[in-house]
């Protein structure tokens, strides 16, 4: 579950400045309000636990060491994501030496629809589940990723576009792509449920 | 904008769904949501079928949400905190005893090492039905090993030899990668033994499967290439996402989700469209009863879904609400007795 909250009820950019001036207390709440979502963030890359953790740790570390000189971006969240899409492309990227790193299509995202255990006998929406869940996969990993982070993560499309190394009228693109191929693809029940599990993630 | 309470009368199970105050109050229910929505029962009573169904799918869809346990995140702060704000302890006393205390149990652990040393140079680790366990293998490799499955490797690895392991059942590995460039080194190939195939990896993370007759590999992380025991110029090279089965004498790939073939180590199940005889013969290997079904037909029913296996008694009633039917265990026939409702 995402938590928007900051502890201490202090605003993002006081938690930034605060870290900025050295403030270890910033830092560590720095790392228990964003740790979990980029977790589940690079968990969708790849499967590899052990690589995510080190890239978070990777995160953290370097934002410590350089943080006198670290600007004051905008939106934190964003900045953190952007780090750590990218350090988790480079990990995955030095593990497979022998294929060539570019920035484009060929990585994997991989979002899981799941149906609730306690509610599986329902055979209907095990169908259901499925049949998004097909849709779904037959997207692109770039419009997977965009749709997670928009839904999800609630970025908006200029935050997208950063976090993806994109133009944001590229990330408009996409999007409507995604959301065209869902529309054409899906009957108007299933189309509902879908947008139902993409806003759930606004409560959740 | 605060709808009326006649707004209500006409709502469809649709537009339960599409309101957010619903889907608000179904996940988050407070005193305020409560009343306002019992208030609305009482007023359109022929709307509770609707509520309900409705309430049932807002609780039952959601992404899945992939999270560490709180002490890993704990564990992981801690190392960041070492490397950055964490306060050097310089100049510690340590108190006396406690010296000779770590000393003991130093003299101690080298003792039972040489003991173990001397006895037996293999490792031999066999799990019994229902339990899994994590070994680290002498070069810091890691192997899950599912239940009732078993694993040989030599008590100490050479320095220039094959890192070699010998599985039968199920297990998980991952292999740790000593490659780095140039010719590959005796000591950087690692190969799994199974009945009929041979697994050579450099260092990746992958499934085997070799039960009834039949080996399964489904590889998630860098590369493999398979051999048969029998035949060890005929090789099979696997890229992530890719499953070679060896059946009847024959190996093939077969496109097919990977992540639901190691969820077993996270103590979870996938299941996309699986016959019910497959999983009940997976049940059979692993908690070691002998399924009898008073109905063939339930062997022909498929299942989808995520489930937790961390508790066998609730999985079994999981997948009986599923399809209809109870799944007894008997303990002193060790029978799993399976019967239409």
């Amino acid at each position: 579950m995402q938590i928007h909250q900051h502890p201490h009820h202090k605003t993002a950019t006081e938690q930034w400045n605060a870290f900025k001036n050295g403030n270890a207390e910033a830092f560590e709440s720095l790392y228990q309000t964003y740790s979990a979502g980029l977790y589940n963030y690079g968990s969708k890359f790849t499967k590899d636990k052990d690589l995510i953790k080190e890239c978070i740790q990777d995160l953290f570390v370097n934002l410590w060491i350089k943080r006198t000189s670290v600007g004051k971006p905008g939106h934190v969240k964003n900045y953190l994501y952007k780090s750590f899409r990218h350090s988790i492309f480079k990990k995955t990227f030095q593990l497979n030496k022998n294929e060539s790193y570019e920035e484009t299509e060929s990585y994997s995202f991989q979002v899981v629809l799941n149906v609730e255990e306690a509610l599986i006998d329902n055979e209907r929406q095990l169908q259901v589940s499925e049949q998004l869940q097909q849709a779904i996969a037959k997207l692109t990993a770039r419009q997977r990723e965009a749709i997670f982070l928009k839904f999800y993560e609630q970025l908006s499309y200029e935050e997208i576009a950063e976090v993806m190394g994109i133009s944001v009228k590229a990330g408009y693109k996409i999007m409507a792509r995604s959301l065209d191929y869902l529309r054409n693809n899906l009957s108007k029940d299933d189309l509902l449920l879908l947008y139902l599990v993409l806003h759930l993630k606004l409560f959740n | 904008m605060k709808k009326q309470l006649s707004d209500y009368q006409a709502y469809t199970l649709a537009d339960l769904i599409n309101d957010e105050t619903f889907i608000l109050w179904v996940l988050q229910p407070d005193e305020n949501s409560n009343a306002y929505w019992q208030n609305i029962q009482k007023a359109h009573p022929a709307l509770n079928p609707s509520i309900a169904s409705a309430r049932e799918i807002v609780l039952s869809m959601r992404f899945e949400t992939n999270s560490l346990s709180a002490p890993e995140q704990q564990q992981l702060w801690q190392n960041i905190a070492a490397k950055t704000v964490s306060i050097k302890t310089t100049g510690k006393i340590i108190p006396m005893w406690y010296r000779y205390a770590a000393a003991a149990v130093v003299v101690g652990i080298l003792c039972c090492i040489g003991i173990i040393y001397s006895v037996n140079q293999k490792v031999n680790i066999q799990t019994p039905y229902g339990q899994l366990k994590n070994i680290t293998l002498p070069d810091g490799s890691v192997v899950t090993l599912n239940a009732n499955s078993n694993i040989k490797y030599d008590k100490n690895w050479d320095k220039d030899e094959i890192r070699e392991v010998w599985i039968s059942g199920e297990a998980f590995l991952k292999v740790k990668h000593l490659h780095q460039t140039g010719k590959i080194q005796n000591h950087e190939r690692f190969i799994v033994h199974t009945g009929a195939v041979n697994v050579e990896v450099l260092g990746t993370s992958f499934n085997v499967n070799d039960r009834r007759g039949r080996t399964e590999v489904a590889l998630l992380d860098g590369k493999i290439s398979l051999g048969l025991t029998a035949d060890s110029a005929k090789q099979l090279i696997l890229a992530p996402g890719d499953i070679a089965e060896y059946a009847n004498g024959k190996l093939i790939k077969k496109p097919i989700n990977v992540v639901e073939y190691a969820s077993w180590k996270d103590g979870k199940l996938y299941f996309r469209n699986v016959p019910m005889a497959k999983i009940f013969d997976y049940f059979e290997d692993i908690y070691g009863y002998k399924v009898v079904v008073d109905d063939p037909g339930i062997l022909e029913k498929r299942l989808s879904g995520a489930l937790s296996a961390k508790n066998r008694d609730v999985l079994f009633k999981a997948i009986g609400l599923t399809l209809n039917i109870n799944i007894t265990p008997k303990e002193d026939s060790r029978e799993l007795v399976v019967t239409s409702k």
